[in-house]
């Protein structure tokens, strides 16, 4: 039984990353942009519903905030900090450079703004333990599961089947149609940030439920996110997914046989080890389409 | 990088590093194929290239002459076929590895290093493996300093081959058109190169700057060098060319000499035609 | 004041030292490379174990030591990973930074676990014992100048020669006879080397070998170093090790929050972004425009399929 609630407790997490994932998934297949500031941009909005919460208003109402801040966020940096840039004509490693000023930056702002103390997010009636069989799980968890499910769905049939997501692929696969789309193409790219940041901000937002908040979270969450999604092969919804859960499942049997400490650092290996034998990923699309 | 050591005493009249050439050919190439997904670009690539000739490779755009360049060099592994350099085969070998057994290989884009001046360029070119080494910089730092003076030194010899002392020192990045495409082929030289592979070397020269060209291809021609090339200026294809191979979707068509082949009509027709 | 100065001294050369090194590998190589800090540490707790365990605090055995461990572990890091280009590399650098830096610390009994070690004996020279700030300085210059001065000679021999024309064009290099893969993993471990060495060089300074100074913040924080001096000059990583180690300081003597340092850290890189690319040296060396690609063997490969290296109208 133990093997099945790792397995399930490995989904949990994997959902988790996998939400992470999918966010920055969203962004990176579609401009290939390496969003580097991506968990620190949604991490701004999770100390904001924090904060908020903390001070007495009803948490989903927060994170209904927190939710709408992310959006704007989310697109606020890509119309202030990428699009500019772009513009200039600055190379991918300079844009990247600044994403990293960026996220280096908030990352310091917010314990100057907050302190440095890990904020609670706990909610303890998300957080009880029900039992279904043996297995012990939260509602939470059933969330976290759920969520990353019709998420990674949604976006996928949006992409496969709307207009947006027609006009998203054509912009991915084809550089000059999207920079000849001029105004259009900014504002689908901004609201690919917008969702991408979106999807990132539920992801941190029920990891932080469970556990507390630190000042240093989003360096980790952004990069466990890039993992995923270039381990999975970049732009592919499906190869992210799959990578996020055997991520989680991965972590949580190392925890278990081994230790904590060593999770982390078996995990990310086992990451190395993949790119090292599949270069561009799990599951790769030459014409790098996003699906 | 040819292996042996280079020869500094060489008199004016020759170019540097010029290793005892063979009376038989120089690349031949077997039955070379390459697709790329469903596209047959190259389909049975068959030809040994002379010594001391200037074989011509012309054909409508899109015929696969770059893609054979590319095989030949190594910068592309074929599907099937050989090509073999100087009796090695040389097949699938990468770029770098048959640069240093002496073929040399100029691009339609130029690509001189814009950074470094025009001796520079050359010498990076002329030095080999060994001055290279990071490790042997530091370990024989006398020694390195050594070979990499005599680098120089044939990179000057290379320069003035060609005609390029009074820009000598000047950024490659800040040299004309003209003279920057002059510089490609000078490193070709410097790195001792005895067959040279040269993509469009006369595209968008003017009048002076095609016989300035023509002048030096031709005196590497009678070095005695193999020299394929590609070029779309038929002018030059006629006054330098012993040979020519018509090339169309990958597969030779015709050879012979320049009037010969372009008294064929139908090929006339492909060319110019469509 | 003269021990704040000396110490703001020694903080800056020693990150000097680290900082060179990893502006070959930025400017030449263009590798973004984010696992120097871990490399830094190994260095660090090499000092820390020998001093510590009293096997040797002899710097003259120390530092090789230290260079052999760095230089090794940036070969294993370096051979694999260099082949990836440009955005696995930034993950797979970030993920053997984690990776380093965590398993030092798990390693407790060697590291001490996550507070670390502290408390060691004075480096020594042939049994002269460094005590004093001065007497530190006094090594510590003559280190940075050979380490800056190799450098620099490095770039006019051949090799150097090589390093520049692999960050201009890597297709031409290649037609030149040269390795650029080779290449690349060498100026990598000359990197990782030297960042091993001021590893040491700090740590038996400061006393302190502490795993959370190696992470990823000193990573950026060495990056921003280099790239507001500027990634192809020696002299601009300098001022920038100069500036950068010793902000905590200043910020100090002002009053202002140690959180300026971070602050300070991502404006600087924004405004290198925005306007300043080549740095403050590209100031000076302003008038070549280099084409800017990234350099990845991936792209080589598609350069030579989609039309860089071929001629050939296809479209």
């Amino acid at each position: 039984m133990r093997y099945l609630q790792i397995l399930v407790n490995g989904l949990v997490t994997g959902s988790i990353y996998g939400l992470a994932a999918l966010g920055f998934n969203l962004i990176y297949g579609t401009t290939k942009i390496f969003h580097v500031a991506y968990g620190s941009v949604i991490m701004i909005a999770l100390y904001f519903v924090t904060s908020i919460s903390l001070s007495g208003t009803s948490v989903y109402w927060a994170v209904a905030v927190g939710l709408a801040c992310s959006l704007a966020l989310g697109g606020l940096v890509y119309v202030v900090l990428y699009a500019p840039l772009e513009k200039l004509g600055r190379n991918r490693t300079i844009i990247f450079i600044a994403a990293l000023g960026l996220a280096t930056l908030i990352e310091a702002v917010i314990p100057w703004v907050y302190g440095p103390q890990p904020l609670t997010f706990n909610l303890p009636s998300l957080n009880t333990v029900v039992f279904i069989g043996k297995i012990a799980i939260s509602p939470l968890d059933m969330a976290a599961i759920v969520a990353a499910l019709v998420l990674s769905l949604t976006l996928w049939a949006v992409i496969k089947w709307s207009t947006f997501g027609r006009q998203l692929r054509a912009i991915t696969s084809n550089v000059e149609l999207g920079s000849a789309m001029g105004i259009r193409r900014g504002v689908i790219v901004g609201s690919v940030f917008a969702v991408g940041t979106a999807i990132g901000f539920i992801g941190l937002t029920m990891q932080s439920m469970s556990s507390s908040v630190t000042p240093v979270v989003d360096v980790t969450y952004t990069l466990i996110a890039a993992m995923i999604v270039l381990g999975g092969g970049a732009g592919s919804l499906v190869g992210s997914y799959l990578i996020a859960l055997a991520w989680g499942i991965l972590q949580n049997g190392v925890t278990l046989w081994v230790s904590a400490d060593w999770a982390n650092v078996i995990v990310y290996l086992a990451f190395l080890a993949l790119i090292l034998i599949r270069p561009l990923g799990l599951m790769t699309s030459t014409s790098r389409r996003m699906l | 990088m040819t292996g042996g050591e280079k020869d500094v005493h060489d008199s004016k009249d020759e170019s540097p590093q010029l290793s005892p050439l063979k009376k038989e050919s120089h690349l031949v190439a077997r039955g070379l194929f390459k697709s790329f997904g469903s596209l047959e670009v190259v389909s049975g690539f068959h030809h040994e290239l002379e010594a001391g000739v200037v074989t011509g490779l012309v054909g409508p755009n899109g015929a696969g002459k770059t893609t054979i360049f590319n095989l030949l060099s190594g910068a592309l592994k074929p599907d099937a076929g050989s090509v073999w350099l100087a009796n090695r085969e040389v097949t699938g070998k990468s770029l770098y590895v048959v640069s240093r057994l002496g073929l040399g290989r100029s691009f339609q884009d130029v690509r001189v290093f814009p950074t470094l001046d025009c001796v520079d360029n050359c010498a990076l070119y002329a030095q080999t493996v060994k001055e290279t080494s990071l490790v042997r910089t530091m370990i024989f730092p006398r020694a390195t300093r050594r070979r990499s003076l005599l680098a120089r030194q044939t990179a000057r010899e290379a320069v003035a081959f060609v005609g390029l002392e009074k820009v000598a020192s000047s950024p490659a990045g800040s040299l004309s058109y003209a003279d920057q495409k002059l510089l490609a082929i000078a490193r070709l030289l410097a790195i001792g190169a005895n067959t040279l592979l040269l993509d469009e070397p006369a595209s968008g020269l003017d009048r002076r700057g095609v016989d300035t060209l023509v002048g030096v291809i031709s005196r590497l021609r009678d070095e005695g060098r193999t020299i394929l090339l590609i070029e779309h200026n038929l002018d030059v294809v006629r006054e330098l060319c012993q040979k020519i191979l018509f090339l169309d979707r990958g597969k030779i068509l015709a050879e012979g000499t320049a009037e010969d082949v372009f008294a064929r009509s139908e090929l006339a027709e492909l060319y110019f035609g469509a | 004041m003269i021990y704040i100065i000396q110490t703001i001294v020694i903080y800056s050369l020693t990150y000097s030292i680290a900082v060179l090194g990893l502006s070959f590998v930025v400017g030449y190589a263009q590798i973004f490379v984010l696992s120097q800090a871990a490399i830094f540490g190994v260095g660090s707790f090499t000092y820390a174990v020998l001093a510590g365990r009293n096997i040797t605090t002899d710097l003259l055995l120390v530092i090789p030591i230290a260079m052999v461990i760095g230089g090794a572990m940036s070969l294993v890091t370096g051979l694999p990973l260099l082949r990836l280009g440009g955005d696995y590399y930034i993950v797979a650098s970030l993920a053997f930074q984690y990776v380093i830096v965590q398993g030092i610390v798990n390693w407790t009994s060697l590291s001490g676990g996550p507070p670390g070690l502290f408390a060691f004996p004075s480096p020594t020279i042939l049994g002269w014992k460094i005590t004093s700030n001065m007497d530190f300085i006094y090594v510590l210059v003559p280190i940075l100048v050979l380490a800056l001065g190799s450098l620099l000679w490095v770039r006019r021999m051949p090799y150097g020669r090589a390093l520049v024309a692999m960050a201009d064009d890597e297709v031409a290099l290649a037609a030149g006879g040269v390795k650029a893969d080779a290449l690349r993993v060498s100026v990598f471990v000359l990197a990782g080397i030297l960042a091993a060495v001021a590893g040491v060089l700090f740590t038996s300074f400061l006393d302190v070998a502490s795993p959370g100074d190696y992470g990823i913040t000193e990573s950026i924080l060495m990056i921003t170093m280099v790239l507001v001096g500027g990634a192809r000059s020696l002299i601009g990583p300098f001022i920038g090790a100069v500036i950068l180690a010793s902000l905590p300081y200043w910020l100090n003597l002002v009053n202002w929050s140690v959180y300026m340092t971070g602050v300070i850290t991502g404006v600087l890189l924004l405004l290198v972004a925005f306007f300043l690319p080549d740095g403050v040296a590209g100031l000076a060396n302003s008038g070549l425009r280099r084409l800017s690609r990234s350099r990845s063997k991936e792209n080589f490969a598609l350069d030579v399929q989609n039309g860089k290296v071929t001629s050939d109208d296809r479209r």
